[in-house]
């Protein structure tokens, strides 16, 4: 089982597994969250990162490129061969990694993270003329 | 040329690269940062970070002079690590006039100015420092945002 983390600003990451669970069935406890936004949260994030790691590979979703939650997860796995970052992070994807987390290794995971976060923007008002 | 001078301990980060720049549109950013300016990790990062359109460069604080004077008809976008650094700047006889304090580091035992900042006595003093050079100091988040209060 690929380990799934996310990394957000504010409450988005609590947020968004927690409206995952109202969509998917899955023990919200296997998936970590982390928030960048209180005293101290950035500064403690690489420490309690490492701690969540999964043994058979870790797939960590943030919420923006650039932003400090892709910045710090990149910055304190770089060196770990087992770890992969996303950024951009909707629900799509999240319930995508949920679905398929027990059936793939992690580059396939996370390939298929990114495919199906792809597939998730569409511009239905378009489409549906 | 100086068009904006921020201390930020996130460096380029949403607030910046979403809000800031927007604001101030500059033609660069100068990153000011020891520990940047040695990461090649965190320049390729930066760089993915920072919107097409806009150059950059990290470097040293004791690399500015030359740099700014390079860059003397460049809009430029001051992006400062930290209260030392932004204090070694000024003692380069660079005109900082006005500094935007948006994210410092939080540490156990310094006090909460506004939601990203934290100072404690040694940082305190810097900004007592500066302000005798005539540099004067806001705090906030975003160009929207409240303006804090530096009351120490």
């Amino acid at each position: 089982m690929v380990k799934i983390i996310i990394i957000s600003h504010g409450n988005m990451a609590q947020s968004l597994l927690e409206t995952a669970a109202q969509i998917g069935s899955f023990d919200t406890k296997e998936i970590d969250t982390f928030s960048v936004s209180g005293p101290g949260d950035l500064e403690n994030l690489p420490e309690k990162l490492l701690k969540a790691l999964g043994p058979s590979g870790t797939l960590i979703l943030v919420d923006t490129l650039g932003g400090s939650s892709c910045n710090s997860a990149v910055q304190t796995t770089q060196h770990l061969k087992n770890v992969k970052v996303i950024c951009g992070v909707n629900l799509n994807m999240l319930l995508s990694a949920i679905n398929n987390k027990d059936k793939m290794d992690l580059i396939n995971l996370a390939a298929k993270v990114l495919e199906d976060g792809k597939k998730s923007l569409v511009d239905i008002s378009e489409r549906l003329k | 040329m100086i068009s904006f001078v921020r201390v930020d301990n996130r460096l380029i980060h949403g607030q910046v690269v979403q809000s800031w720049l927007p604001e101030i549109k500059p033609a660069k950013v100068l990153v000011i940062s020891e520990q940047a300016a040695q990461s090649k990790l965190m320049a390729k990062m930066m760089r993915m970070a920072l919107p097409q359109g806009y150059d950059l460069e990290i470097i040293k604080a004791e690399e500015a002079p030359s740099v700014l004077k390079k860059d003397e008809a460049k809009k430029v976008f001051v992006l400062v690590e930290d209260l030392n650094q932004l204090s070694q700047l000024a003692g380069q006889k660079i005109a900082l006039e006005e500094v935007n304090i948006g994210n410092t580091k939080y540490e156990e035992g310094k006090k909460q100015f506004s939601a990203g900042v934290y100072f404690d006595k040694s940082d305190l003093d810097i900004i007592e420092n500066l302000k005798k050079q005539n540099i004067s100091f806001n705090i906030k988040a975003l160009p929207s945002s409240l303006e804090a209060k530096i009351n120490a």
